[in-house]
């Protein structure tokens, strides 16, 4: 694999024996199985991943994980494209094709703009007009964005799994690994994330032995003994993205994403919910950039990532290093880029006189090291060619010398630690500055979670081991295992004795900062110390003011890199100290999360759960068009071949007026009532009372809420002394069940009642139609069905073909009609036995649409189509229904009597009467009583509900209107949208058989 | 499991089901349900009971349970034992509300763990227990019935879309529906 001219001949955790293909932005390029697409393009030698945001600058890969800002890349094509990647996070695998995120040309036109584009330019210049924004949004938005959308649906399937333990440990590098280790050894349930393929984190680069093994031995020993222990669960790939209350966490693991882009058969991303007794915080912390000029040539890098990419990957980004930094531990890079056989041209140290073993072991190497200086300025033309250095000035804001410059291709910058905190800081918890550590740490999670290791700030890596262990060991113990106490012996490791860093966040140039090369804080949104010292200047003086102005870590690395020196910045621009000025939060998710990840499998077939009665099958047999009503399916009409809609409804409605048809009743809500106190509970619920209801009767009733509107209705019966069966609304069957445990629970736990909902038990099947009755009495009943054994509103209990039932004289239609209930499991029997029995009469199957009409020819309300929330059961006419005088009254009986409640122009059900005879009037329309009026229009009502009622050859409909029950026979109008202007007749809402004869045949 | 079944989901058939009210803290409620039934009415929260072959009681609340009884013992039940229970108890044949599957295989939990997000590790959801919980978009009850062996109670209606959760869920665990040879 000639092309891979920065491969290193040997080393590195990179399988040599599988070679891999892979295109970026279009050029065919080869890697190795291990390798990241990160590691692999610098491998290859390419520099430029990317344009930037704001100046279309040239941009190479800076780190080498979930902090890199520049090399954001879009995988794939059409509907499998996944924007916004950042390549060092990438496992690669064959085949993978990576574009560049961004659209070149636009950026490029924008670019050379950005740099008359000042902080705060967007909302000076198009925000502050609106016009000139809404014209120029699309274009910028098209311009500034960050990678494509997918062109299809997404092929891929996500899914979620629920997970419980008793010690989550975030991160599996060395303070992870022993803290699980500790852990799992007290026999806590343990669950281990981290999102690398790999565990080990900053170990898997660990060029020196932990005791007697290498590094990675000890890794290996480590998850060895984790993974063969029933009490620990590993999860790699796996992103702890979210830390939310009470230790509910969110974990994206990428289970098929290594193996290529489309896995059809498999899950490609799982969201595991995690509820976590204790939560380790091991997260490590992420190398702090250098803020000097020109700062985001390509070549320029963190030292630990040009250390990583040496170590791990066997890949030298360069030929040429200068190491600038200002602490020791940096040093180590400079010495593994010597130990690759790589010319080191200096280490550039902040410090006046740095002395630790490791400055004493590169200057051993025969490195030099330049003390007291900085590298303020990279130069190069799409790669850094050489770095100008000058001496520092003892406050360290001013140069202190000449400056002179030197030939390097890589600038290595080390400015200290930023812990990785975010997961702590999503709970809430603001993070602290620490002046000793020069960094902010996390803020006190309470008693549920603990930090460990670099996300405290500790630098040892022996000190990271042990601090794990206790960690681990703590937070089992706080779960009720182990003692708390460690056992653990933390290997020997060469820790070399250091000197004190000299933290720096802004270079100075030999120019001011508004005037010097531009001093990039945050890479991926452009934003330089200029800005933030402009921002600065021009009056803001929060942190999160000058965040928002700015953009400083908005980017979709949410300012890994830049947020600590942009805060720093920020603070010496005000006069104060960084602990004053405090950070910006930080939110979920740690990383960009995909879409499919958040939906899951609920998508497609299960979004939203279907409910199906026992008869479901029977409807899809014969070609049921459906209603969705609440979860459940309801046909809704059955056309026969070459029917419209409005024609089978007009036969379905004929049938049921002049024969027999059927309606499928099932999902009514049923709630069973048993108890001593079931009487007076039910008077308390409904408007009409129940104490002197019959056993074997009926009785229909209104439920309002306390201010007196209706809330739901429907048909109770007595089935015995204390015991009645409730029927609610479809739509309503669940809340009403909750209202009366509700009412039951907190204002009447006296009551002797209880509530079981029969809603699935039992399958109804409503015959309705002057032949009912004999196709009731043909199919078999043990009941005697005769006009006067069996009245309207009567219960009886028997055998109707074969199946125990209970048949209920109630009608929704206003005709002769038998409920027939059974248990669910004889529904379908029921339904093919009353079919059968019925062909000789022409049984009619029906759907919603036809019992809508029937009820409406009756001026039968629906709650929720004709009631809206605020009726009382007087604007629907319904005071026959309400029973004033009840011993205890009923919920909603005092409102009813409020001054508002009364009025007399308050909207009423009336009916209303197409003043053409022929046009049906839209469900909705507005009412209003003159046709053209001036505005603003005053309206008189609207129309709830309207058909064609083929029984009466005309249409009909019912409608609110104010004060309508006084207005019979006035006219009313309804404006439509295309200009028509119909006219109606206010009616009685009784359409049909006012006297009510036809149900009591 | 065999043949390298990870999880196997079949329809149980249950005779009966009942749901009872009453008075846990009656000696007297508690021992004439039982003689009906055949089982004893558990009283530790979220646990159940059965009876081999005969009947399941599961705790449901403080004063609810759920029987299941096997087929044939069921007949009739919720009149026997109306005329023997206090008039303040509670009974009511739900038989048709219900469908029971059994969810079995060393996967099985798993399948749970994608469904709902109640804990049913065996530490805390040993043999014996059940639960009332969320269950994909619907709910269910829960029964630990041996290791790796779940009983789900489900209502009829949701039972459609219940089922072809499971099925989808166990999917990637080379499941089998029970119905297949």
């Amino acid at each position: 694999m000639s092309g891979q001219v920065r491969r290193l001949a040997s080393g590195g955790r990179i399988n040599r024996d599988r070679g891999l293909r892979f295109t970026f932005d279009g050029r065919v390029l080869e890697g190795y199985a291990g390798d990241t697409l990160a590691s692999a393009l610098l491998a290859n030698g390419v520099d430029v991943v990317g344009r930037s945001f704001k100046y279309a600058r040239p941009r190479g890969i800076v780190g080498h994980g979930a902090e890199e800002p520049n090399a954001i890349v879009q995988l794939g094509s059409a509907a499998a494209s996944v924007p916004n990647l950042r390549a060092t996070q990438v496992e690669l695998y064959d085949g993978l094709e990576a574009r560049s995120t961004g659209a070149p040309v636009f950026q490029r036109a924008v670019g050379r703009l950005g740099r008359f584009l000042p902080a705060g330019f967007y909302y000076k210049t198009f925000m502050g007009s609106a016009p000139l924004w809404m014209a120029s949004e699309p274009l910028l938005r098209h311009a500034a964005g960050f990678g494509r959308a997918p062109t299809g649906a997404d092929p891929d399937t996500y899914d979620r799994m629920n997970r419980h333990c008793d010690v989550l440990v975030v991160g599996a590098g060395p303070a992870g690994l022993s803290a699980a280790l500790e852990a799992a050894r007290s026999g806590a349930r343990v669950l281990l994330a981290d999102e690398q393929a790999e565990f080990g984190g900053s170990l898997l680069a660990e060029t020196r032995p932990l005791g007697v093994d290498g590094a990675t031995n000890w890794v290996d020993k480590t998850i060895g003994e984790l993974a063969s222990r029933a009490n620990v669960e590993l999860l790699p790939r796996s992103t702890v993205s979210g830390f939310y209350d009470h230790n509910f966490l969110t974990i994206v693991e990428r289970r098929t994403d290594h193996l290529g882009l489309v896995s059809p058969n498999a899950t490609r991303e799982r969201l595991h919910r995690v509820r976590a007794d204790q939560v380790v915080l091991a997260t490590g912390a992420i190398e702090r950039p250098l803020v000097f000029a020109n700062n985001d040539l390509p070549g320029v890098m963190l030292a630990t990532s040009v250390g990583t990419y040496v170590n791990r990957y066997a890949v030298v980004p360069g030929e040429t290093l200068l190491l600038f930094t200002t602490n020791d531990q940096a040093y180590r890079t400079a010495l593994d880029w010597r130990r690759a056989g790589r010319e080191v041209c200096a280490i550039v140290d902040v410090r006046e006189a740095p002395g630790g073993e490791l400055v004493a072991a590169a200057r051993e190497a025969g490195i030099e090291v330049i003390a007291g200086h900085v590298v303020i300025e990279a130069i190069g033309r799409g790669r850094v060619a050489r770095a100008v250095i000058a001496p520092l000035n003892a406050s360290g804001d001013a140069l202190d010398g000449p400056t002179r410059r030197l030939s390097c291709n890589l600038i290595a910058c080390s400015g200290g630690w930023n812990p990785t905190l975010h997961l702590g800081s999503q709970t809430g918890v603001r993070p602290r500055w620490s002046e000793d550590a020069a960094a902010f740490l996390p803020g006190d999670l309470g008693v549920r979670a603990l930090c460990t290791g670099a996300v405290t700030g500790t630098g040892s890596l022996r000190a990271c081991l042990e601090e794990g262990a206790l960690a681990g060991a703590t937070a089992a113990s706080r779960t009720g295992f182990g003692s708390g106490r460690t056992t653990f012996a933390a290997p020997v490791i060469d820790e070399p004795r250091g000197t004190p860093a000299r933290p720096l966040y802004l270079v100075p140039h030999a120019r001011p900062v508004s005037r010097a090369p531009k001093q990039f804080v945050d890479y991926q949104l452009d934003v330089t110390a200029a800005d933030i010292e402009l921002a600065a200047r021009e009056g803001y003086k929060s942190v999160e003011h000058v965040k928002r102005y700015t953009a400083l870590g908005f980017g979709t690395d949410q300012g890994k890199l830049g947020n600590v020196n942009g805060v720093a910045i920020l603070a010496r621009a005000l006069g104060k100290t960084i602990a004053e000025t405090g950070t910006t939060m930080f939110r979920p998710s740690y990383t960009p999360a995909t879409f499919g990840t958040i939906a899951g499998r609920d998508v497609g077939e299960f979004f939203d759960p279907e409910r199906h009665t026992p008869m479901h099958t029977w409807h899809e047999s014969k070609g049921a068009a459906w209603e969705n009503v609440g979860r459940w399916k309801r046909p809704w009409y059955y056309p026969r071949a070459g029917e419209t809609m409005q024609q089978a409804v007009n036969r379905e409605c004929l049938a049921a007026r002049d024969g027999v048809a059927i309606l499928d009743a099932s999902t009514l809500g049923k709630i069973d009532i048993q108890g001593a106190d079931a009487a007076e509970f039910l008077d308390r619920i409904y408007t009409i009372g129940f104490r002197r209801l019959g056993v074997g009767r009926c009785r229909y009733g209104l439920m309002l809420r306390e201010d007196g509107t209706i809330f739901d209705d429907g048909v109770t019966a007595r089935l015995a002394e204390n015991r009645y069966l409730m029927h609610t609304t479809t739509g309503n069957a669940e809340a009403v069940f909750a209202w009366l445990e509700l009412w039951h629970q907190t204002e009447w736990p006296d009551l002797d009642v209880h509530f079981t909902s029969v809603t699935d038990h039992w399958a109804t099947a409503a015959l309705v139609g002057p032949r009912s009755r004999e196709v009731l009495a043909k199919v078999g009943a043990d009941i005697d069905l005769s006009r006067d054994a069996f009245r309207f509103m009567d219960v009886r209990e028997g055998e109707v073909a074969g199946f125990p039932a209970r048949v209920f004289r109630i009608s929704f239609s206003g005709e002769l009609s038998f409920e027939v209930n059974v248990p669910a499991q004889h529904g379908r029997g029921l339904w093919d036995a009353l079919i059968d029995a019925g062909s000789e009469f022409g049984i009619t199957p029906y759907g919603t649409e036809t019992m809508h009409v029937l009820r409406a020819e009756k001026g039968f309300i629906i709650v929720g189509q004709d009631t809206d929330g605020s009726m009382t059961p007087a604007d629907m006419g319904m005071d026959w229904a309400v029973r004033r005088n009840k011993p205890f009254g009923f919920i909603g009986d005092r409102s009813l009597v409020l001054s508002d409640h009364q009025r007399a122009d308050r909207p009423q059900l009336v009916g209303l009467a197409s003043a053409d005879g022929d046009t049906v009037l839209p469900e909705g329309g507005q009412l209003v009583d003159d046709p053209k009026p001036p505005p603003p229009v005053p309206m008189a009502g609207h129309v709830t509900s309207s058909y064609y009622s083929a029984r009466l050859s005309r249409p009909i409909a019912l409608g609110m209107v104010k004060g309508g029950s006084k207005r019979i026979g006035e006219t009313v109008y309804c404006p439509l949208a295309d200009g028509r202007i119909l006219a109606g007749t206010i009616v009685d809402p009784v359409f049909y058989d006012p006297e009510g004869e036809r149900q009591n045949v | 499991m065999s043949d390298g079944v990870g999880v196997a989901c079949r329809e149980s058939r249950v005779g009966a089901f009942l749901n009872l009210r009453g008075d846990a803290a009656d000696p007297g409620f508690r021992n004439v349900a039982a003689s009906v039934t055949g089982v004893e009415l558990p009283v530790e929260p979220c646990t159940w009971r059965r009876h081999a072959g005969h009947a399941a009681a599961y705790w449901l609340g403080p004063d609810e349970w759920l029987l299941a009884m096997q087929n044939g013992v069921g007949v009739d039940l919720e009149s026997r034992l109306r005329d023997v229970l206090d008039p303040r108890c509670s009974v009511v044949d739900v038989s048709g509300a219900h469908v029971q599957v059994e969810l079995s295989g060393e996967d099985a939990g798993k399948v749970l763990q994608k469904s709902s997000p109640y804990d049913f590790d065996p530490r805390n959801f040993g043999v014996g227990r059940c639960v009332q919980t969320v269950f994909a978009k619907a709910t269910a009850l829960v029964a630990a019935r041996e290791a790796d062996a779940f009983d789900i109670v489900f209502r009829r209606s949701y039972a459609d879309y219940l089922l072809r959760w499971l099925e989808d869920a166990a999917a990637e665990y080379n499941a089998s529906d029970g119905r297949s040879p």
